[in-house]
């Protein structure tokens, strides 16, 4: 080393590879394009005016900042679209992707612009060059073309990546620019920093409009000479921040990045030789599709709720199975029962082609140790025989309903805080236990062990209720009152008794003097 | 049922050989030992209790509650033994198929964990079968309260067996007139309204089969609630009522309701739906 200057705390062995896009509005909409027809002229619009354009486009002649009237008197067959931001980000997020197969530390950079820290990575790929060449094959093949540079710290290898960048919209099969980057790690010095930015015009830096300008007015072009200048100087005329920039820029100071995470997906499909006419056939390459998603949430200690199954063929619409669990679970066999559940009512193609699995929305495994006595009736934690049951047996009960029977068919019950009888209490799912606990116990008014809902009305004969003979009235009236805000009246409610010995909870509609059921003492 | 729904496809007639040998045959088996003395739940009925063998609800079998009319207090009889298998236990009490809402504000009243309800609701009758079997053999239930509609004895077989092996009370509500058919169940229970009317509501109980006996005869068991007592002062409630339409508007426009709610006495679709839940009250 021979300036003390880097700062301590910065890693000296960090390598950055930039992957600038400097052409990534134009690409996402180019890279649908066989080659074959790319003579085609495509202009990206921004304002009504050209923001992007491809090659076949600058042969026309049109350039940048043209406007539409222009592009279509230059040529008739140009193809105009408007610019679509978001799409790019989604793209740039796509490719940092994609580039985490070559080292985990990814980084999205100003949305067009990715970083990557490759030290880790050089051996594997046999050096700087070669991991250059996969990148660019790659990234070619996908339709995208990027701009690169190395360098020690990320902001300079941004900054040498757009400079190769030819700003003036040049054509996307521009070569790179000659600027040498490559540092070996162990160089990663002020010194050499500086002497490998030096050519490099000051536009490319990333700040202040007003700095460049400034600068500009100095009679400075090249980041050399900016660098030659004394550096105290420099931050009393341009403020801290422009320094931290340099600094970072430099690896005088570090400059942590934040990489990204890639969401664990999983994705395996089977392709048939011979379509499959029967549903039973499938259970061979289901378990073996099976079998590989229990191994990659093995490998990451994952588990999950919902797996979904699609079934293609060329001649129809492809089906789809999904299959939901109670609790997330990483079980092959609990996986197929509850998938052959659900093929058992499936009623979908008569052929099939090919099968996938897919899976996402992971959490993390709860993982316990087996019980000892598993399958012997015994408990290991109370020795009570099969008193207690334990939470996959209670989940595998409600995964098997809901998949045969469909999801809303299994609930629990739960008291509501309301005092009209119909909202006093609620169904609620299973898995999320949410039950409302009344603070003090309320006045115990008898209530009927069934509700109908809505209450069934009831003939009546001089101010009785009738149901199959008179009803007579046992207990009450017991009022309740409903709000205004629902527009109902108050009621009065009694117990009743049948003829048959029958109990039920019956009240009378003050509004209109009408009867109705509303419960069955049972 | 088709066999389809079942899990184990063993060799059928093979066990069913075996089974048939078990149950003729002396044959000691060191699983059933405790058979003889297992203790029942108690249901809170001392009456009830004196006539149960184990001196209460069986924890596993099935029990047929046969009833007519809903309302008698079928479920009042079992619900104190239900809270306490919701208390004691962490399986679950499972319901297929109730015939109305099973209201949680009463459960709650019998002291009933409301955590511990397991509602299942299957759109016919197989798949509620099917239910009810899984439910029984899952091992996560300490009490499946069913209502199968038509059920045949071999159904019932099963569900006994499955019962047995999952450690779970199977209560199966179905009408009287099944009385008449033998059934494999262990502990069949005709209810019957009480025919003295007291303060305190009772229900006419008649075992018709249990474990180490005969049926009993029908004897009555006071149900430890007030519901059928009567107000003393109720006439005077109910003519308010009567004033009320002395005063109200004439008879002829008394159809001609200002409230969107009311249906008419006389208007064909309120009669269907009165038809409707009269067959499903049992009349």
């Amino acid at each position: 080393m021979a300036n003390g200057m880097a700062a301590s705390n910065y890693s000296n062995n960090a390598l950055w590879l930039c992957l600038h896009f400097p052409h990534l509005p134009l690409e996402i909409f180019t890279r649908a394009i066989a080659p074959e027809k790319a003579q085609h002229p495509v202009v990206i619009l921004e304002r009504q005016r050209v923001a992007f354009l491809n090659r076949a486009a600058i042969d026309t002649g049109i350039q940048i900042n043209s406007s539409m009237d222009t592009a279509y008197s230059l040529s008739a067959l140009v193809t105009s679209i408007e610019r679509d931001e978001k799409k790019e980000i989604a793209a740039i997020n796509y490719l940092a992707h994609w580039c985490y197969q070559f080292t985990p530390t990814v980084c999205v950079k100003n949305n067009h612009s990715l970083l990557l820290e490759i030290s880790g990575c050089l051996k594997l790929f046999g050096g700087l060059n070669a991991i250059r060449q996969r990148v660019s094959t790659g990234l070619q093949s996908l339709g995208y073309n990027c701009r690169m540079a190395a360098c020690a710290t990320p902001l300079g290898a941004l900054l040498l990546a757009k400079a190769n960048a030819d700003d003036t919209g040049s054509p996307i099969e521009a070569t790179l620019q000659p600027i040498k980057a490559t540092l070996q790690p162990n160089d990663a010095t002020r010194q050499t920093i500086e002497s490998s930015l030096q050519r490099v015009a000051i536009v490319y830096m990333e700040t202040d409009e007003a700095i460049l300008t400034s600068l500009h007015n100095m009679g400075i072009q090249r980041m050399g000479e900016l660098f030659a200048l004394p550096i105290s100087g420099l931050g009393k005329r341009f403020g801290q921040q422009f320094m931290d920039y340099l600094y970072r820029l430099t690896g005088a100071k570090a400059d942590p990045q934040q990489s990204i995470r890639p969401a664990p997906r999983f994705f395996s499909e089977i392709h048939f030789l011979t379509d499959v006419t029967n549903s039973q056939s499938l259970i061979f390459p289901m378990k073996r599709l099976l079998a590989e998603l229990t191994d990659f949430l093995t490998c990451r200690q994952l588990t999950i709720d919902k797996f979904v199954w699609q079934l293609k063929h060329r001649n129809h619409p492809s089906e789809s199975i999904t299959v939901h669990m109670a609790n997330p679970e990483n079980n092959r066999a609990v996986f197929l029962a509850l998938t052959q559940l659900q093929l058992e009512q499936f009623q979908g193609m008569s052929e099939i082609g090919s099968l996938t699995l897919n899976a996402k929305r992971f959490s993390p495994a709860n993982l316990q140790a087996a019980n000892l006595f598993h399958g012997t009736g015994f408990r290991q934690t109370d020795g009570r025989i099969h008193q207690q049951g334990n939470r996959e047996e209670h989940a595998m009960l409600l995964n098997m309903f809901r998949a045969r029977l469909g999801p809303g068919t299994c609930f629990g019950l739960s008291l509501a805080n309301d005092h009209r009888p119909e909202k006093a209490w609620q169904r609620i799912r299973l898995d999320h236990k949410e039950y409302w606990h009344p603070d003090e116990s309320e006045p115990n008014n008898p209530r009927p062990l069934y509700l109908l809902n809505p209450a069934r009305p009831l003939r009546e004969n001089r101010g009785t209720p009738l149901l199959h003979g008179q009803l007579q009235l046992l207990q009450g009236p017991e009022r309740i009152d409903f709000g205004w805000w629902e527009q109902n009246t108050p009621r009065d409610y009694y117990i009743a008794r049948h003829n048959s010995g029958a109990l039920y909870w019956v009240f009378n509609h003050l509004a209109n003097g009408k009867w109705y059921l509303h419960g069955i003492f049972s | 049922m088709k066999e389809n729904g079942v899990g184990k496809s063993q060799d059928k007639s093979m066990s069913e050989a075996l089974h048939n040998l078990l149950q003729t045959s002396g044959i000691w088996r060191a699983s059933s030992i405790d058979h003889g003395v297992k203790l029942g739940i108690p249901s809170a009925y001392p009456e009830l209790d004196r006539q149960l063998p184990g001196g209460g609800w069986p924890r596993d079998g099935v029990t047929e509650l046969l009833h007519d009319h809903q309302g008698l207090g079928e479920l009042r009889l079992i619900t104190p033994a239900l809270a306490q298998l919701s208390r004691e236990q962490t399986r679950w009490i499972t319901w297929v198929a109730p015939p109305y809402i099973p209201y949680a504000p009463a459960l709650a009243a019998q002291n009933i964990d409301l955590s511990s309800l397991l509602m299942v609701t299957p759109g016919n009758g197989k798949d509620a079968l099917w239910a009810i079997e899984k439910a029984l053999l899952s091992h996560s239930c300490s009490a499946v309260l069913a209502w199968p509609g038509t059920i045949r004895n071999k159904d019932i077989r099963r569900l006994q067996v499955a019962a047995r092996e999952g450690n779970c009370w199977s209560i199966l509500f179905r009408p009287t007139q099944a009385a008449r058919q033998a059934s494999p169940a262990e502990l069949r229970i005709q209810l019957e309204p009480s025919p003295v009317l007291s303060d305190r509501s009772s229900i006419q109980v008649c075992i018709l089969k249990r474990r180490g006996g005969w049926g009993s005869d029908p004897f009555s068991v006071s149900l430890k609630d007030s519901l059928s007592r009567t107000t003393p002062s109720f006439p005077e409630f109910i003519v308010p009522g009567a004033e009320k339409k002395s005063d109200r508007r004439p008879d002829n426009d008394r159809f001609i309701s200002d409230d969107s709610r009311s249906v008419s006495d006389d208007s064909p679709a309120d009669e269907r739906r009165l038809i409707s839940v009269n067959r499903r009250l049992g009349f």
